[in-house]
């Protein structure tokens, strides 16, 4: 996927990738619950004269290739999308980004065991039989991952559709691993057993999860993605700005006509530090109610501690999806009299470019306090525009 | 470029006598009563040769394999 195509998907469709992460992990876990079905109906060694075991062998490979290439587009929709701010190296490491940490970290997690089953298949010959089963084995682990993660952080999460596609391949997924326990070759009875138990209490585990957590409302907000998605994320990473990940670009052209351009601060003194400077800034964020299409403006309004005090305010324009998320699609700066654009927003760190007069670069890293709505943090400016470019 | 030469062996201990192997190469592999393959032949004739290779990939213990005849 070239980033030429990414930006004329995200200028034309806005939020097509989008929907394809949802719609491919809808599909990956479907046929991540195939895979594991198939592969348990091979190894109990369960033939007919119609299907015989190499053909319940063959289904399963093909099948799990299948899957994961379903779950490659997911990641790397998820990726080049850009609504949430989530890296390449986030995919394969978890518990590093700051997008819902935990329910995107058992996404890696996931990802990671499903790549090493792959791999340690392909080279089945040379690893031997029991290192490659070890390993195989942890693709039950992988299931209940993947299910976790897709509860957590669906957008879709209370979508009959979703809940009644995930009920499905639960069902299945108990029922083969509760076929397996029970003819299985090969496994102690005290590991069965305790397999067994482990498995009830984890589905147990997992449907209260489900009714507590994503399925009550407000959930989104909870697992760290809020309908002021960048204070969220804030406040869950403090300051410390995820300088690996890229930045995430909110583009300025698509999403919603009604961005208006920030006022009322703008009349402050007419000068503004020289770059480069660093700065810290206090202040406060305000949220618009939706109005009727649903578009929301969040306001960080902040003054740097400088000489004049200069007024910094920076509206981000998004849109609400289903679960209280909101996608945002532009944000405009106000910097004393002058005005520029949002072009980059990662974690508690926003990049903009304002011309003023020439192009400067200014870049924010904030700490919201979700309880009072201020804001602290610092801005530093650097002539050019340098840094936060696509 | 001489032929190279082989013959199926299974790995008593290591097979689970599920069959597979019957299933997917019945020229030259049955099942004895208990599900345990029985190999029939020595060398494995030219033309079964690829389909012998897939099949040792497929047995799930991995206890058939290709062993060379000509090289001891
Ligand atoms: C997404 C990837 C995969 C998943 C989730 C998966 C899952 C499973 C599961 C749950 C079992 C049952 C294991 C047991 O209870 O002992 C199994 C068996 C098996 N899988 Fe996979 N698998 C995957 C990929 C592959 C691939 C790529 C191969 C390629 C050769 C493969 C070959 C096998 C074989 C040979 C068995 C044993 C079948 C038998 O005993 O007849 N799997 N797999
Ligand atoms: S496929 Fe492998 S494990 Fe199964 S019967 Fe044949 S040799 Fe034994």
């Amino acid at each position: 996927m070239t980033v030429a195509t990414a930006q004329a998907l995200t200028a034309v469709g806005g939020k097509a990738f989008w929907f394809l992460t949802r719609a491919s992990g809808l599909v990956s876990i479907a046929l991540l619950s195939a895979t594991i079905v198939l592969g348990v109906v091979a190894s109990v060694g369960w033939t007919t004269q119609r299907w015989p075991r190499f053909v319940s062998q063959d289904v399963h490979r093909n099948l799990s290739l299948l899957c994961i290439a379903f779950v490659a587009v997911h990641v790397v929709t998820t990726v080049v999308d850009g609504y949430v701010p989530i890296g390449f190296v986030d995919v394969v490491l978890p518990f590093r980004s700051p997008y819902r940490p935990i329910y995107l970290g058992l996404g890696a997690l996931c990802f990671d065991l499903l790549l090493a089953v792959l791999i340690t298949s392909g080279l089945r010959h040379r690893i031997g039989y029991g290192s490659w089963r070890f390993v195989h084995w942890l693709a039950y682990l992988c299931w209940p991952i993947a299910l976790i993660h897709g509860l957590g952080s669906g957008t879709d999460t209370p979508l009959p559709i979703v809940l009644l596609v995930e009920a499905v391949c639960t069902a299945a997924v108990l029922a083969a691993f509760a076929w397996r326990l029970t003819t299985g070759r090969s496994l102690p009875i005290g590991g069965r057993t305790a397999a067994g138990i482990g498995a009830v209490v984890a589905v147990v585990a997992i449907a209260g999860f489900a009714a507590l957590g994503p399925l009550r409302p407000g959930w989104s907000h909870r697992s760290g993605t809020s309908s002021a998605l960048l204070s969220q994320l804030a406040t869950k990473n403090g300051t410390a700005s995820t300088a690996a990940a890229p930045p995430t670009t909110v583009p300025a052209t698509s999403g919603s006509p009604t961005t208006t351009a920030p006022s009322g601060s703008s009349t402050g003194s007419g000068s503004v530090p020289a770059v480069p400077f660093t700065s810290r800034v206090t202040g406060s964020q305000t949220q618009t109610q939706p109005d009727g299409r649903g578009v929301i403006q969040i306001t960080l309004g902040m003054h740097l501690q400088d000489a004049g005090s200069t007024p910094l305010t920076i509206v981000l324009t998004g849109q609400e999806s289903g679960g209280g998320g909101v996608s945002l699609s532009s944000g405009t700066v106000a910097y004393g009299p002058y005005r520029g654009t949002v072009v980059g927003l990662n974690g508690g760190t926003v990049t903009m470019r304002v011309a003023a007069p020439g192009p400067i670069t200014l870049v924010a890293n904030l700490t919201i306090d979700q309880q009072t709505g201020s804001l602290s943090g610092s801005v530093s400016g650097a002539s050019g525009s340098t840094g936060g470019d696509r | 470029m001489s032929r190279a030469r082989y013959k199926l062996v299974v790995d008593p201990i290591a097979c689970d006598g599920a069959g597979v192997c019957a299933e997917l190469l019945p020229e030259m592999i049955t099942l004895d009563p208990w599900g345990f393959p029985i190999i029939h032949g020595d060398e494995v004739p030219d033309g079964l040769l690829e389909l012998a290779r897939r099949t040792t990939v497929s047995c799930p213990r991995l206890a058939l394999t290709l062993v060379r005849l000509d090289k001891r």
